[in-house]
């Protein structure tokens, strides 16, 4: 992996997606340690006021501060995206290896999966979220649950890629152990695909997060939420046009950036595979 | 040829036992008692032991799979619990606008994808390809649900060119009005796939322009436009029904959120509608109806291909 990575400049795409990733991220952590307004709070007098040097993005139907709710949104998205990630992509990867590795688990292992896959990722999630209730816990579990199927399936197909080698065949015959070998040989080897789709999963979570809120079925009000916020301003979108243009950018902004480190990471790593898309 | 599709469903059996399995369990899986959130806490106990009963929620779990699994082969799944009728009726009225909307968004996130695949493979390498890449990028990261709100006032308010909320059934209003009140959902969902049947279009193509052949077919004289357009563009086939395929799940799943921006009474509507209710037997039917109709798509789209590619034909024989 190290190899590929020096004959390859980094991507542009790993780099505009990153810096692009910083600026919800610092807006977030800033706007957080300044603001001077309670998020929750209502104002009837400030109530859909424009934005100006007071409200950064306005105010919402109730008068709260569009700014502090986007920022505290964004906090909230990329924790849950997180959380999502990581517990998919360690669930995934556990099946993924083990059902390649141990051949007598495949069958039981991959129709499971299967079974999952057949169930469109986002109905998944929505179903899953609603039978569970609002909530952040529960949107992490619901969204995690959608997202193993195909984490699983990315980490198969790389192993069995990695255990047909030669090194991994020579490891065996020395008698090396099963964790040794999963540790030392096939998680190193695997990485470089499955990170790929980690990142993308990252972008999916936050993109599916919001659709979650904006349905009703995802963060409780009155927690702030990007998907929420955009369902709040629906009705007012001819007089206060930016109410839902804020927290809709935000979405669309963090998910792009993940895309576009996605797809670079993805021609950096895998040049094989370059222009998968 | 028939062997191979023979093959091919005894091959999703097990997949549609699976996914008979997962809506069941799926909705017993639920916290707290499904029949208080019902009725509320108020509710006279006798009338929560009442319905519990007519639910057959008292019996043991495996009892209830029997049911269940009686219930599917009779294919009749007893009453709502909210709208008190029964489920497959329900169900089947919702088909209409659902697949309607999937046709269109499908059409042109075809005719808008495609084409973007086409030409960002051509362009491979130049400045062209970034800007392409990029736009397709921002169709699959936009939330559809903020892109549906803004199109609505848009092309609904300002201009009214589209209805923007509602269905009038073909049976009633026949197909035009339909078709109309479907015309703006159905481009929200169109555009915001294009981008990945173009990303997917293009991987194919640029995986196909390696092969050899074209190369002897350049090195002959024949003209880069001729080897583009015939030689290239006819096995780029086989991955575009894949891609359409694919796609028809993706839309279908779409489709849920779009309906319920636009108000369409569609299967997206319905379930959303059965979970925030709380409705178990709705939820299961359909639940089970997305998954199937996800494995005879899937099916059909690999038959299509075996048809098209009798590689893919005599490989899995």
């Amino acid at each position: 992996m190290s190899k590929i990575m020096k004959k390859n400049n980094l991507n542009s795409y790993i780099i505009i997606g990153i810096i692009l990733l910083t600026i919800p991220i610092i807006v977030s952590i800033v706007g957080s340690l300044m603001s001077i307004h309670n998020p929750l709070e209502t104002d009837a007098l400030n109530k859909l006021q424009e934005p100006c040097v007071k409200y950064l993005m306005g105010t919402d139907d109730v008068g709260r501060d569009i700014f502090t709710r986007v920022t505290i949104g964004i906090r909230v998205s990329l924790l849950i995206g997180l959380s999502v990630t990581l517990i998919g992509t360690a669930l995934g990867m556990c099946i993924g290896i083990i059902s390649a590795y141990y051949k007598k688990t495949e069958k039981i292992l991959m129709r499971i999966v299967d079974g999952i896959m057949a169930f469109p990722t986002i109905i998944l999630a929505i179903v899953l979220a609603g039978i569970l209730g609002a909530g952040t816990k529960n949107i992490i579990v619901a969204l995690s649950i959608s997202y193993i199927p195909t984490l699983a399936r990315v980490t198969r197909n790389a192993t069995l890629e990695v255990l047909s080698k030669e090194y991994v065949e020579s490891a065996i015959v020395l008698g090396k152990s099963d964790i040794y070998i999963i540790f030392n040989y096939i998680v190193p080897n695997i990485l470089s695909q499955v990170i790929v789709q980690i990142t993308y999963t990252f972008a999916m979570a936050i993109l599916h997060e919001s659709i979650l809120s904006f349905l009703g079925v995802g963060i409780k009000v009155p927690t702030p939420s990007l998907g929420g916020m955009v369902n709040d301003g629906r009705n007012y979108i001819s007089i206060a046009p930016w109410v839902i243009t804020f927290p809709g950018l935000t979405i669309s902004w963090i998910v792009l950036a993940l895309n576009m480190v996605g797809d670079g990471l993805s021609e950096w790593l895998n040049p094989r595979r370059k222009n998968r898309g | 040829m028939i062997r191979y599709i023979f093959k091919r469903l005894l091959h999703s059996i097990p997949l549609i036992i699976a996914i008979t399995i997962i809506s069941f369990f799926i909705v017993h899986w639920m916290p707290g008692d499904p029949i208080r959130t019902m009725l509320g806490d108020k509710a006279p106990e006798e009338q929560v032991v009442r319905m519990r009963e007519e639910l057959n929620l008292d019996k043991p779990l495996y009892e209830q799979f029997q049911i269940w699994l009686k219930e599917l082969v009779r294919m009749d799944f007893g009453e709502s619990i909210m709208w008190k009728e029964s489920v497959v009726q329900i169900v089947k009225s919702r088909i209409e606008p659902t697949f309607l909307l999937a046709l269109i968004g499908i059409i042109i996130s075809v005719l808008l994808g495609v084409p973007l695949g086409i030409v960002s493979a051509r362009v491979h390498g130049k400045i062209m390809e970034k800007i392409l890449s990029v736009l397709s990028l921002l169709s699959i990261s936009l939330p559809a649900f903020w892109i549906a709100i803004i199109m609505i006032q848009i092309f609904g308010v300002k201009f009214q060119v589209f209805p923007v909320a509602g269905y009038h059934t073909i049976e009633n209003f026949g197909i035009l009005i339909a078709l109309k009140d479907l015309m703006l959902p159905g481009l929200v969902l169109g555009i915001m796939h294009s981008g990945q049947i173009g990303r997917m279009t293009k991987a194919s193509m640029l995986e196909i322009m390696k092969q050899d052949y074209l190369k002897t077919a350049r090195a002959s004289g024949i003209s880069e436009h001729i080897v583009l357009n015939y030689y290239a563009l006819k096995p780029a086939l086989t991955s575009v029904v894949v891609v359409i395929g694919f796609s028809f799940a993706a839309l279908l799943a779409g489709a849920v959120v779009i309906e319920q921006i636009f108000n369409i009474p569609g299967i997206g509507n319905l379930t959303i509608t059965a979970i925030l209710n709380r409705d178990y037997p709705v939820i299961q039917v359909v639940l089970l109806f997305i998954a199937i109709i996800f494995i005879i798509v899937n099916i059909i789209t690999d038959i299509v291909c075996a048809f098209i590619n009798p590689k893919v034909r005599y490989e899995n024989e």
